[in-house]
């Protein structure tokens, strides 16, 4: 069963209006007794822990493999494999359920990327028009999709560790703290991991020449990195 | 650059503001985020909780469904967990299986194969026609060998008329049985 010993998860919607700040600057409300709840069938107290935590395991592991089906796959795997342990009474909650479950996701895409690097990688041609299908759209300004098509090619770039970092901080919204805990490290090391990354992405942008992309304009990361227009 | 570094590091829960210069940086990333979490498909919430749901007591007819659909994505997941990372070298009783099938399967194909190519030269239903003095199979063989003939014109048309007039002997002599086979053999000769 489901311990309430401790509780200080923050609620998070997709209505949240969240934008990669970590989830320790976000409202708080007691998790354990939604855990409770779920574990003996209260199918909207587990909706609720589907809203909270969903979209950010999807974002992280979206932006590993690039293919909105297979995310959903690996969130869907990660939150049976949660409830099958909850259920079983194999964790108590002690404040740690955000670190655990990416811990969990974590290691679900290190193993489906393990699996993609040993099959044929996907025609360019095919993840470009991936991600022209998924074109953002929203009411405040943002960089256009080749702007961002460039910041996950320059994120894909990255050596796997500072990948994984600047995922679970940005796309997973995860405190520095917590994610210390999912990777293990201290929080120092991934604190200047983070900040060798970022200056890495922005120096691969802004020296990213247009023609790389054929087919598209460029300019606008640049603009946008440079001038930290964004929010 | 190391003054922004320290400045993150002495905060330990969520690193501090961003050095300015990586502000725009930081910015676009959560843009990108944005867009990450914007790309589910539709319904993707209410999907995943219906599917994950923990164990609970059922009721009704919602309540048996969602156990079965539970099931189902518990016993993937479980397949998963026992298939995944695993070496194809830990597994001897599989690759035996395999090798068993695969060598069963060439040995098959080569029977058949060989039976296919030696069907037409060792020529069964005429010999067996000749030696048990079937006249209908004989005029049958005949029969096809006269079809053959009309596609056939020059020199093929004459080789093909020999044996047709030889099989029509050969027909003559197993219907009256006034020889035996060696004695035709010898005459043809």
């Amino acid at each position: 069963m489901v311990g309430m010993t401790k509780g200080a998860e923050q609620p998070l919607t997709s209505e949240s209006g969240f934008q990669g700040l970590p989830a320790d600057h976000l409202p708080t409300d007691d998790l354990a007794p939604i855990l409770v709840r779920a574990v003996a069938g209260d199918g909207a107290a587990w909706r609720t822990v589907v809203d909270r935590y969903g979209r950010r395991l999807f974002a992280v592991a979206r932006s590993r493999c690039r293919d909105a089906e297979v995310a959903e796959d690996i969130t869907q795997s990660v939150f049976a494999t949660v409830a099958a342990k909850l259920s079983a009474g194999e964790y108590t909650e002690q404040g740690k359920f955000e670190s655990w479950l990416f811990r969990v996701a974590m290691n679900r895409i290190r193993d489906h990327i393990r699996r993609v690097r040993r099959q044929p990688v996907a025609a360019n041609s095919e993840i470009v028009a991936e991600a022209a299908e998924q074109r953002a759209v929203g009411d405040r300004e943002r960089p256009d999709e080749t702007s961002l098509e460039r910041l996950r090619e320059a994120v894909e770039g990255l050596s796997d560790s500072d990948r994984e970092v600047i995922e679970l901080r940005h796309h997973g919204g995860m405190s520095f703290k917590k994610m210390a805990e999912v990777l293990n490290e201290p929080m120092g090391t991934l604190l200047a991991r983070h900040h060798r990354a970022l200056r890495k992405l922005k120096e691969r942008l802004e020296t990213h020449e247009p023609a790389e992309l054929p087919g598209k304009t460029g300019g606008t990361a640049k603009r946008f990195v440079g001038e930290g227009r964004i929010k | 650059m190391n003054e922004n570094l320290d400045i993150n590091l002495n905060d330990v829960t969520d690193g501090g503001e961003p050095p300015t210069d990586l502000v725009g940086m930081v910015s676009l990333l959560g843009a990108l985020s944005d867009a990450e979490r914007e790309a589910v498909l539709p319904g993707f919430e209410a999907r995943v909780a219906l599917l994950t749901q923990p164990r609970g007591p059922a009721s009704g007819v919602i309540g048996e469904e969602l156990s079965t659909r539970r099931f189902v994505v518990h016993a993937a997941e479980s397949v998963a967990e026992r298939t995944r990372g695993r070496s194809v070298t830990g597994r001897p009783f599989q690759m035996r299986m395999a090798a068993a099938v695969a060598l069963l399967g060439t040995v098959l194909a080569t029977l058949v194969a060989t039976r296919a190519a030696l069907g037409p030269q060792v020529g069964t239903t005429g010999t067996l026609a000749a030696v048990t003095g079937d006249a209908a199979e004989l005029e049958r063989d005949v029969e096809r060998l006269l079809s053959v003939y009309a596609a056939f014109d020059g020199d093929s048309a004459s080789e093909l008329a020999t044996i047709f007039d030889d099989a029509g002997t050969l027909g003559d002599h197993v219907s009256s049985r006034e020889s035996s086979d060696s004695e035709w053999l010898e005459e043809s000769l």
